[in-house]
């Protein structure tokens, strides 16, 4: 019965020549592939709306959020993404060579929040540092995390969290369940959520959105400088960031 | 006694259609155990394995894996048993259910047992009000993770060893005088040891390898829920040696569960 195995056989040399082939570069046509960070994920939804009203070559803008770093390395690692928007601008240090000079679009701040009910009573960022409180960031190693030891640090505090979460949107969703007593998010996470409030902090953590276009595609070229203009500029602010 | 054994060896030369798939598969699931294996930084291995972050990750894990074994195998040989011999009504519906979270997403298991045990959950707010027990960023938390996802490998092992298991054999026992409780520990749970061993072996790998669960549920704190698996995810993003490192620990210890298992993969 040859005829099954056959099929098989085709069906795997097929796939995998299809990974061989993926690399390809004007074979995606009208189509964009964007990498932004957890943070970014609604903003980067306007913004491609934007972008693909104003151009006429890109008709499909494909977004994958995650882990400022994770998709950085996953853009190492021969992931096929035509633009990456991190959310502070040391990761983009580990694209060198495989992406053009970042530009920095917008910035965004770290914000303290807490459920709506507040159940530990915190009023302010000396608050954190009671042991008893459960406390919610990200591993140091994204940008949020790194924004919320700062935060600490500025504030003459060294809590301890009571879990590393790998990006923003999994601290703000344990604030949001009212598991974590407090989590360390950005300014623009927690103006979204109806069910966190933020703390007042004296100047909080300022970090820098950065974009920059990996590979040689003009489509990807023109995005970021879609991103660096006004038109951009104003979306950002209607979600929160301030200007770059 | 053991279980009824299988036939004896009976061994036949492979048709093609099946030689050329099997190799296939071997290859798929080997090479990239083998990749790992290349690109693993022997030189630095073992100051990589005492470190302090994998030495509190081997920690966590090596309190996790046993207790969640160990409740795995008290609550789920019960239920393979309910399963396999209770006169119930909705069986299939009922094994459909308990063994859902074999291909729930363990994310999604953990996100729902933060719905349920969490401090706000449908059962946890009454766990943190009455008795101010609260699971999540707990090790106890980790266990239960691990737990939700382990205890269905041994209640669909335990089954289907009993099942295979020739019920009369325990009819004889009552009949000879032996009460239920005799029963089941001189007859039914010996014609079931290499079921047993498979359950717990089962559990113990599964609880090893746990991720999603544990990390959506019980979070992320390092020497508290921070299990290998946690620490390798971590360790892929900003120290991928580290990751390898403890890739492969985690691959040695799982081999060796598994070869325990002796071919008792299914019961005969």
């Amino acid at each position: 019965m040859p005829p099954p195995v056959l099929r098989i056989l085709a069906v795997l040399v097929a796939s995998t020549s299809a990974v061989a082939c993926g690399g390809g570069d004007d074979d995606r046509g009208g189509s964009l592939t964007v990498f932004a960070a957890s943070s970014l994920t609604n903003v980067a939804d306007s913004l491609a709306d934007a972008f693909m009203d104003s151009s006429s070559e890109v008709d499909h803008l494909e977004l994958q959020t995650g882990g400022s770093d994770s998709l950085a390395r996953l853009i190492v690692d021969g992931a096929p993404a035509d633009v990456l928007l991190t959310a502070d601008l040391s990761t983009m240090d580990l694209l060198a060579g495989l992406a053009d000079d970042p530009v920095v679009v917008a910035h965004n701040r770290a914000a303290i929040v807490v459920p709506r009910d507040n159940p530990a009573d915190i009023e302010s960022v000396t608050d954190l540092a009671d042991p008893t409180i459960t406390l919610a960031v990200c591993e140091p190693v994204v940008p949020c995390g790194d924004a919320a030891l700062e935060l600490f640090r500025r504030s003459g505090i060294d809590p301890t969290p009571d879990t590393l979460e790998p990006n923003v949107r999994s601290v703000l969703t344990k604030v949001e369940l009212g598991e974590v007593d407090a989590g360390v998010v950005y300014r623009t996470d927690a103006g979204r959520s109806p069910s966190v409030r933020s703390l007042p902090v004296d100047d909080p953590p300022r970090r820098p959105v950065a974009a920059a276009a990996v590979g040689d595609r003009d489509a990807a070229a023109a995005f970021v400088e879609f991103l660096g203009s006004d038109d951009a500029a104003a979306i950002f602010a209607m979600h929160g960031f301030e200007e770059r | 006694m053991s279980e009824p054994s299988a036939p004896g060896p009976h061994r036949t030369r492979p048709p093609l259609v099946v030689a050329i798939p099997a190799v296939i598969a071997v290859l798929f699931l080997t090479l990239p155990l083998i990749a790992v294996l290349q690109r693993l930084p022997w030189g630095d291995a073992w100051e990589i394995l005492r470190s302090e972050r994998t030495t509190d990750a081997l920690r966590v894990t090596l309190t996790v894996v046993p207790i969640t074994t160990a409740i795995a195998v008290l609550l789920g040989v019960p239920l393979g048993w309910v399963l396999a011999r209770a006169p119930i009504r909705g069986r299939t519906f009922l094994r459909a259910i308990v063994l859902l979270p074999m291909v729930l997403p363990p994310v999604v298991g953990g996100t729902a047992l933060l719905f349920a045990l969490g401090r706000r959950g449908l059962v946890g707010q009454w766990l943190d009000q009455w008795f101010g027990i609260t699971l999540p960023f707990t090790t106890a938390g980790a266990v239960v993770a691990t737990t939700f996802v382990a205890l269905p490998f041994v209640v669909i092992t335990i089954e289907g060893g009993l099942r295979a298991v020739d019920p009369r054999t325990e009819e004889m026992a009552a009949t000879l005088g032996a009460s239920p409780a005799t029963t089941l520990r001189t007859v039914t749970l010996p014609a079931i040891s290499g079921s047993l061993r498979a359950a717990i072996a089962l559990a113990a790998a599964r609880a090893l390898g746990e991720f999603g669960a544990t990390i959506a549920f019980a979070g992320n704190k390092p020497g508290t829920t921070r299990t290998l698996p946690l620490e390798v995810f971590r360790a892929l993003e900003e120290d991928p040696a580290t990751a390898l490192v403890i890739s492969v620990l985690l691959i040695a210890v799982s081999l060796l569960v598994l070869i325990a298992l002796r071919g008792r993969w299914w019961p005969q």
